[in-house]
């Protein structure tokens, strides 16, 4: 899978579960996958899906307690980022992998100057004295394309919007030039046309540092746009796997196949859009089978029984359904 | 086709800070800044625009939950801004509206049977059999069951409580209805069901919409027509197979441009057009065109004469000194 | 495609608890525009909780266990609260001498006072007061301050403004000072404790319940309400108060502890209850003289303030977490 790089992280089997007075939460339940040098991956799915906590877990970001990363490893480059220590898994954060998060108004400290944010991984990790530190933040801010970046660098994140902000993040997690980059939805607050902007932005700097990007989102155009490696996960799983044409394009898992053709378009219009009957299930108690089941249009009675292994339907390309190549010619007989 | 509610030169402007006196001298927001617009019966009308064009403001001035500054909304041949209390209680019965958000639209300390019999209680309609009978007619016409109107919001998921929002609605058997953005807050595997949803009980009603949505491809499926707004004013308006085809407004360009399609071989292939800024503060709009900031067309008159909204090819406004696609 | 009966039902009723419950939006940072929603509690979710938390329980044993002393009083007291042996002209000197500052007996289970009267006795009829000022001091604050709260809130403009810049008057002023001042002007006498302490505390209440009402009159379903045609009155009631009150509950419940606590003072300084009618307050005024020859006489009543506040922070902290689990560390 990806491109020719070499590999920079490699999840293998990850699961990590919620504790809560309700019951257990799977909130990831035995995901893998690659990411190359260079290379930009999307995980895709619905709110509750996984994927967000799947990019927490890489970094042991995940609060504890409720939350455990019960099984799994984390390589990067080689090395396990889940059995790292306090103080040695802090040099990766921030250092060779970066992170921004969905929301610029939250994640930036509104009592220090946004300056003074970017410089702070700068002075832990590259150990630059004050002044060099201040010099490489501003160009950081260039970069990003703000705006009379000497002067905004003594700016608070108030005074920024929401676009400027992101750029902001971005900065921020770019200053230490990281081989790799964990997008938490970097858009999905913004404007359509601002987004145009940030999504821009970072494929430019991908271009420029070979970066390899972990985009997470639940926006299926933004993915098109940018990945070239899609991941998509439901109800903590992987369900498919594949390079971006095939999943868009033929899909092998009914999920995908089916938003596919349930998100509006742009430049078409059709009359009645295929619907995904039910909701995405609790976490808590996950039906029996496969648990996309309930609301596949092609379900048969084994699919409630057995949980569908992730196999490779087609070489490169996997998928977790008992029916993945022929899937479109298989359903229980059902009165509309 | 007439017009079923029309509104005309509507201008809300909101204070900077709240307090006595002092504060009142900061500026104002100028949110909605001489809007007009029209919705012929039986209908749907896109209103799209990105945050702080005052797309929301102005589907809370039509249903007079704030009060306007100028302007007329003129619904059934009269102008309901200036009706007394007595006789919009009775317009509202025909003007309802449904909201973004699924989490705060249901009180949640309402059953969804008392939520979706409030109107009818309000407004003294039926006794308590005939309420409860329409409300159980009501949840199953929008996919829900009986059984849940003795249930309360938090136990329904996010589409579930748009469906209830949707069934409030329709308890007064209106003729229009306001979506304030009512999919947006949805998955994408939701999103479809209400848009259906929606469609079907616009057939079976003939029901009028005013759809507000930022996602274009959301109100592309849903609408007639469409108009496009920024920073408080309408820039363009046509039906909407023209607008997409043929957009005029270099604004409503650039956001179609923006829009990202799921389609990897055509966004591959695509020429954005990106544009470069910030949207400018609705306190202190540009002069002139309040677009000119961020437009690649721009020349002297556009940042000193405000452009008309004016008729650019049959059925089709903008306001552009400089149109596309003419 | 065929149209599949639509598997919602897989959603309703507390089998399938909802995915978007507390635990997991507070992890999962795709939130629908970043936005976090609690779950909101109904009385018997909120019952349930706090029934969950021992602490709490404790707590609300306690207070029932309080309330029943202070009703049962006549009752449960086995001597005469103000009986002293000293002033009874049939009691022989010697006698006097020996009842007086009895360490606990089976006569009398707490032992008697330096004028030879029950302990036990005034301890359970000083309860009453006790039980009296929490709650009357409480209700009165409550009265005011949801009153002004609610107007403040609600309407706004320059009425708001008024009534909270009147509300930080008696912020600024300490409560012992203006209990005093109050006093001064009123007099001594127990019912004026209650409109002291009560007066001085609806200015928080006033605060808290009108940020409260601030929060939720924006929401959508208020919105709704008043575009359904709702008038003012029935917003608040159904909407805006039901919504609004649970900061009001917990920091109610709390406040009957610190009116408790109040009376204690106040009688330090010779206000409230007067002698010789018992009050905690007052017991443990006269006690603290003995502190020397006797200590133990003045923990009893110490000890009774103590646990009685006590159990009504525990079962405030419990309802506040019963209330909403993601107010811990709020208030």
């Amino acid at each position: 899978m990806g491109n020719n790089g070499d590999k920079l992280l490699e999840v293998k089997g990850l699961k990590t579960y919620f504790h809560t007075q309700e019951g257990v939460v799977k909130a990831v339940d035995g995901v893998s996958f690659d990411l190359h040098r260079g290379e930009e991956l999307a995980v895709v799915g619905e709110s509750g899906c996984g994927k967000s906590v799947t990019a927490l877990s890489i970094l042991n970001l995940v609060p504890d307690p409720p939350g455990k990363i019960e099984e799994g490893q984390v390589l990067f480059e080689g090395k396990n980022l889940l059995e790292m220590g306090d103080k040695e898994i802090r040099q990766v954060r921030g250092n060779h992998i970066g992170m921004i998060f969905q929301d610029p108004m939250t994640s930036l400290n509104p009592v220090f100057t946004i300056g003074n944010q970017i410089r702070e991984p700068i002075l832990i990790h590259l150990g630059l004295n004050r002044k060099e530190a201040k010099q490489r933040a501003i160009e950081l801010l260039e970069m990003v394309e703000i705006p009379q970046a000497e002067k905004r660098y003594k700016m608070y994140p108030h005074e920024f919007s929401g676009g400027m902000r992101q750029r902001a993040m971005i900065a921020m997690a770019l200053s230490c030039e990281p081989m790799m980059l964990i997008a938490d939805e970097p858009s999905t607050a913004l404007d359509v046309t601002i987004q145009a902007q940030i999504m821009e932005l970072i494929a430019r700097l991908r271009r420029e540092k070979n970066l390899a990007v972990m985009l997470i989102t639940h926006d299926l155009g933004v993915v098109a746009g940018v990945a070239e490696t899609v991941l998509v996960m439901y109800a903590g799983k992987v369900v498919e796997y594949a390079e971006i044409d095939r999943i868009y394009y033929n899909s092998r898992h009914p999920y995908a196949w089916s938003l596919m053709r349930s998100v509006p378009r742009l430049d078409e219009k059709r009359e009645r859009l295929m619907t995904i009957g039910g909701s995405p299930p609790s976490l808590i108690n996950l039906p029996s089978g496969c648990s996309f089941s309930p609301r596949c249009p092609f379900a048969e009675d084994i699919c409630d029984g057995e949980e569908p292994p992730l196999i490779e339907a087609e070489p490169g390309h996997l998928s977790a359904c008992h029916f993945a190549m022929d899937f479109e010619s298989h359903g229980r007989e059902v009165t509309s | 086709m007439d017009s079923l509610l029309e509104m005309r030169d509507m201008v809300k402007h909101f204070p900077v800070g709240k307090g006595l006196i002092l504060s009142r001298l900061g500026g104002t927001v100028k949110a909605v800044d001489g809007v007009s617009l029209d919705v012929a019966e039986g209908t749907t009308l896109g209103l799209v625009g990105e945050s702080g064009c005052g797309k929301s403001t102005v589907a809370r001035l039509m249903l007079r939950l704030i009060k306007a500054d100028r302007g007329e909304v003129i619904f059934e041949g009269r102008d309901i801004l200036k009706l007394v209390r007595k006789d919009m209680q009775v317009v509202r019965r025909s003007m309802q509206i449904i909201f973004q958000d699924p989490y705060a639209s249901l009180n949640p300390r309402m059953s969804v049977g008392a939520i979706i019999m409030e109107p009818m209680i309000i407004h003294g309609v039926g006794n308590r059999e005939e309420r409860l009978q329409r409300a159980e007619e009501l949840l199953e016409r929008v996919g829900l069951q009986p059984e849940h109107l003795a249930r309360y919001p938090h136990e329904f998921s996010g589409g579930q409580r748009q469906r209830i929002g949707v069934a409030r609605a329709l308890a007064m058997r209106p003729r229009l209805i306001i979506c304030d953005e009512p999919v947006s807050a949805l998955d994408v595997s939701i999103q479809a069901q209400i848009l259906n949803l929606l469609k079907e009980l616009q057939e079976d009603f003939n029901l009028t919409y005013i759809f507000i949505a930022h996602d274009l491809s959301v109100v592309r499926h849903i609408s007639e027509e469409v108009a496009v707004m920024y920073l408080g004013k309408i820039v363009e308006r046509a039906e909407h197979d023209t607008l997409y085809n043929s957009p005029k407004h270099p604004y409503t360009v650039a956001l179609m441009s923006a829009v990202p399609l799921p389609d990897p071989v055509k966004e591959r292939e695509r020429q954005r057009i990106i544009l470069v800024g910030d949207v400018p503060s609705p306190i202190d709009p540009p002069p002139g065109c309040r677009f000119h900031t961020r437009c690649w067309k721009k020349q002297d008159i556009c940042s000193e004469v405000e452009p008309p909204l004016e008729e650019k090819a049959p059925g089709h406004l903008a306001a552009c000194h400089f149109p596309e696609n003419v | 495609m065929p149209d599949r009966r639509d598997p919602d039902d897989l959603r309703v009723g507390k089998e399938q608890p909802e995915l978007h419950g507390p635990e997991i939006e507070e992890f999962e940072i795709e939130l629908e525009k970043g936005r976090v929603h609690g779950r909101t509690a109904l009385w018997s979710d909120v019952w349930h909780r706090l029934y969950h938390n021992k602490m709490a329980m404790v707590g609300l044993a306690i207070i029932i266990l309080l309330f029943l002393v202070a009703i049962f009083a006549p009752l449960l007291a086995n001597h005469d609260p103000l009986y002293s042996p000293l002033y009874n002209p049939d009691v022989g000197a010697a006698e006097k001498a020996e009842s007086v500052k009895q360490t606990p007996s089976w006569q009398n289970w707490l032992g008697t006072d330096q004028l030879g009267r029950d302990i036990y006795s005034r301890l359970v009829y000083g309860s009453r007061v006790s039980v009296e000022v929490g709650i009357v001091a409480v209700l009165i604050s409550l009265l005011i301050g949801l009153f002004f709260g609610a107007l403040a809130g609600y309407f706004g403009g320059w009425g708001d403004s008024v009534i909270m810049r009147s509300a930080d008057v008696f912020f600024a002023f300490p409560t012992v000072l203006g209990a005093i001042a109050i006093m001064t002007v009123l007099g001594p006498g127990l019912i004026n404790v209650f409109i002291a302490i009560g007066v001085l505390g609806w200015a928080t209440i006033a605060r808290i319940f009108r940020g409260s009402i601030l929060s939720v009159k924006e929401n959508e379903y208020t919105e709704a309400a008043r575009a359904m045609g709702g008038s003012h009155a029935r917003i608040i009631w159904k909407h805006i108060m039901p919504n609004s009150i649970q900061p009001i509950i917990v920091y109610a419940t709390m406040g009957v502890g610190g009116a408790i606590l109040a009376e204690a003072w106040l009688a330090f300084l010779g206000l409230g209850q007067q002698l010789p009618l018992p009050s905690w307050g007052n017991m443990l005024t006269e006690y603290l003289d003995f502190y020397t020859t006797d200590p133990w006489m003045m923990f009893i009543p110490g000890l009774a303030i103590v646990i009685s506040v006590l159990a009504f922070i525990l079962l405030g902290d419990g309802l506040r977490d019963a209330l909403d689990p993601r107010m811990k560390g709020s208030i």
